[in-house]
Order: C-alpha cells, then structure tokens, then sequence
C-alpha cells in the first residue's frame, strides 16, 4: 500500500517535562511530547492522537493535566493559541493550557442534569461572539449531524448512554473549538455506538484541519485504526530491575511516518504493531 | 469542591450552625422566650429554629455529595467558580432542596405536637391531646391523630408531587 502523502506544520500540542502528584505521591512523571498540525492535500485532516497503558498508569491524570483541570506539580502544557493566530504561514503561537480551553469528557460522559440537549448546547456556546441566529443555526445544524435531533428536548436521564456521550461530545466541541479529549470513549459500548463514534471521530477530524482529538482506550486495535499518533503509557523500569510506580510514555509510534495512518481498516502491519504495543505494555 | 475563601468560610458557619441542633428543645426555648413574650410566637420560632437547623445540615449533605465529575464538568467549558455554583451546586440541586424540605417538614410535623404540649399556654393541638388523654376521651385522641397523619401525608404528597412536576429530570 502507498504511503500517504503529508506534511507536518507547526506544533498544535506541546507537553514539557510535565508531572503531577496528589498529596505528595508522584501519580505521573518525565512526559515530554509534541504534536503537529498535519496536511493533506485536497483532504481536511485533523490530528487522532490516541494513549494507551495498562489500568493505573495515569492516562487519567495525564488528560485532566492536558485539559487545564489539574494544575502540574512541574512543567507545562502548551496548546495553540488560535485567537492570537494571524493566519497561513505564521507558526502558531502557543499558550499555556487553562480550564475551558480543551474539551474533555470523562468516561462517565457527565452533563448538566438540569438542562435539556437543546439548553446544555446553548449554555456551551454562551460565550461564542456569534448572533443568536448564528448560534441557533449552527446548533440545529449539529443535532441532525450527530442524530440528536429527536432527543434535543430531553434531559439527561431521559437520554440512552450513546446519545449522552455525543452530547457530551458536542457540547464540548461547541465551547472550546479545537482540542478535545475523550478518557475511555468506547468502554461500555456496543457495536453500532462504536460505530457512530468512530464516525464522530471522521466528523471531527474531516470539519477542520487543526481539529485534534485525544483519546484513551483499552482496545489496541481500535487505537491503531483510528489514531495518527500512539503513546503508550507505563511504569518505567528502574536500572536494578523492577519499575518505577509512576507513569510515563515508554513509547511513541507515529503512525504517519510507519505508513499505517487513515488506511480504513487494519492489515498484517497494523496486527504486527498491535502486537509490538502489547509487548511494551505487559512489560510495564 | 472548589475552594474560595468566602466558600470555606459560609462552610464553616454552616457547620457550626448545623451542630446547634444538638441543643436541647427546652434549652432553646430559654433562649427564645428573653426575645419573644408571645407563647403562640413562640411555639413558630421553636419550630422555625429547629427546621433551619435540621435543613442546613441536609443541605450541607446535598453539597458534599456533588461528584467531582459534575463540577470538573463544568470547569471544562469555561465556567468561572460563581458559574459552577450556580449551574452545578444551585440550579443543578433544586430537587434536592425540596426533597430535604419534605423531609425535614416530616420532622416539624411531628415535633409541632410536642411543642405544644410544652408551651401549652397558646393551646393547640399538642394540647388539645394532652386534654383528652387527662379526661380519658380515647376517641378524640384517635381522631386527633388521625388528622395529623392525614394532613402530614397530605403535604408530603403535595411537595413530591411539586418536585416531579417542576423538575422532570428529578429521579431521586
Ligand atoms: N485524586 C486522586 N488522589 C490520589 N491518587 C489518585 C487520584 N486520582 C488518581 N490517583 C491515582 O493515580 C494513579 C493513576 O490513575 P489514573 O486514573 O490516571 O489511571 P488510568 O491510567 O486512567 O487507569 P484506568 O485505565 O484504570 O482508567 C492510580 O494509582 C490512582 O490510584
Ligand atoms: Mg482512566
């Protein structure tokens, strides 16, 4: 199979020698990344950046790090500043990260409980510059998009699991633009709502080149399929034998470059790297 | 919970005024009749200090148990800390206030009684039972008690009612 043709642009994300520790205990430690606005000719493409790790090793914490919720204990997080963005050409500046700024939703898919999918898309976008009618628009534009459109006036409670999350989703996206970060997207799901996520992930990442999506998942396969970029999150081994009990990326594929991003499907090479992924993580 | 000083501070006053209702009644009583001379005045306020304090405790309990989750929520689309509790700890708990006022009233209900028999000066139906049982009238005091159960239930059905009707999304 070819090799897909792209360019990578300036930096869109850029995690420096970030850690974090709740009470004293260092949860997560030494996390250095970059990544970069990607190109594709004729094609909108975004970023699919994926984290995967065995259970603890803090992909969590790293996400609520990146989305501005937990102040690090060292380093920063720099995301690119769009509203300082003079356009084609310049290196997009960078900024570092605060609350709002990334959309996150957690595993829970959490809402407002108290507002209907109309209310809660309104309220995502009260800060948005737009007219009303704008706005309005724009919303009932998203609800068909994403198959709320029958559910819009319900709440919470009254919604099934599947639309909760593509609410959670879109409110997310509404508000903060650009970044968003998904813990766990697909745990608890069944074939047809991994289905419609993975096509929320194609309407994100085709709607506008700088989108860019973080997620974590358990499910190697899956994250090869639709990711561009893979960190693999785990305890480091110490020199004399044994591990560390913090996390950190042991591991980075760019799958770009390895030639087996956005093929649609997984073949013997994908399987080959799953199995290379596998290995890194049980050694950890 | 996000944590300003003037939250922490109200938090403390709250607290404070929740361990309060650990005093008892006729204690408070003492208390109230250096303000008020009143007997029928007085047997509100007994109750009315009561029921506030029982309230801030429940509510304290509605605070404490908001999930991490629905507040970092918030957070996530920009909320300022008076927008999360607005959106999160007031709008998103008014179910709960008046779920903790059902509750609570139940309570009052039941002590509304008993301080009247204690302030027995303004009458009422504290005494009015106190009366017949002296006078062995066992039937007043069975329909005595029957309307307070009645009109008890009645108020309890009324505010849950009231709380599924004004808040569709409140599954309690
Ligand atoms: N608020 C907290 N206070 C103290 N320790 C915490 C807190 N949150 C998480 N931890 C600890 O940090 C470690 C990493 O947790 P985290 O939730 O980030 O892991 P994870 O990789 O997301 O795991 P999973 O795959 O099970 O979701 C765990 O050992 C956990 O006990
Ligand atoms: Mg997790």
């Amino acid at each position: 199979m070819p090799k897909p043709h792209y360019e990578t642009k300036s930096p869109v994300l850029k995690v420096e020698d970030l850690s974090v520790a709740y009470d004293g205990k260092t949860i997560i430690k030494d996390i250095n990344f970059t990544e970069c606005d990607t190109v594709r000719d004729g094609k909108e493409q975004g970023q699919t950046i994926a984290f995967v790790g065995r259970s603890g090793r803090g992909k969590s914490t790293l996400f609520r790090a990146l989305s501005g919720l937990e102040v690090p204990t060292t380093g920063k997080v720099l995301v690119a500043d769009y509203a300082n963005f003079k356009g084609n050409g310049d290196e997009i500046p960078l900024k570092a990260v605060h609350e709002g700024d990334v959309g996150f939703v957690d595993q829970k898919y959490t809402l407002f409980r108290h507002k209907t999918v109309m209310q809660a898309l309104h309220f995502a976008m009260r800060k948005s510059k737009e007219s009303e009618k704008e706005k309005a628009d724009k919303i009932a534009a998203a609800l068909t998009a994403w198959g709320l459109e029958n559910v819009k006036n319900q709440y919470p409670n009254e919604l099934s699991g599947g639309q909760r999350q593509r609410t959670a989703i879109l409110e997310q996206l509404l508000s903060s633009g650009t970044f968003i970060i998904l813990d766990e997207p697909f745990s608890g799901l069944d074939v047809g709502n991994i289905e419609s996520v993975k096509r929320a992930f194609d309407l994100i990442c085709s709607s506008h080149e700088l989108n860019t999506i973080l997620f974590s998942t358990h499910d190697i396969e899956l994250a090869i399929e639709l990711a561009d970029s893979i960190h693999v999150l785990g305890y480091p081994s110490l020199p004399g034998g044994g591990h560390a009990s913090h996390g950190t990326i042991l591991k980075h594929f760019d799958l770009k470059e390895l030639g087996l991003a956005w093929s649609g499907g997984l073949n013997g090479d994908h399987l080959e790297l799953a199995r290379e992924i596998k290995a890194v993580m049980l050694g950890s | 919970m996000p944590t300003c000083r003037r939250c922490r501070s109200s938090s403390r006053w709250a607290n404070f005024l929740s361990q309060l209702r650990y005093l008892p009644l006729t204690g408070i009583t003492f208390y109230l009749a250096m303000i008020v001379s009143d007997a029928r005045t007085m047997q509100v306020w007994v109750l009315v200090v009561f029921m506030s304090l029982y309230f801030i405790t429940s509510l304290l309990g509605v605070i404490r148990d908001i999930p991490q989750e629905e507040i970092d929520h918030a957070r996530s689309l920009g909320c300022s800390r008076w927008e999360v509790l607005m959106e999160v700890v007031i709008k998103g708990r008014l179910d709960y206030v008046i779920e903790v006022l059902r509750q609570n009233l139940a309570i009052t209900w039941m002590m509304l009684v008993t301080v009247e028999s204690i302030l027995v000066a303004a009458g009422g139906l504290g005494v009015l039972i106190k009366n017949s049982d002296r006078f062995m009238n066992h039937g007043r005091i069975l329909a005595l008690q029957i309307v307070i159960l009645l009109v008890g239930l009645g108020i309890d059905q009324f505010l849950n009612y009231m709380r599924k009707v004004l808040f569709r999304y409140s599954r309690i």
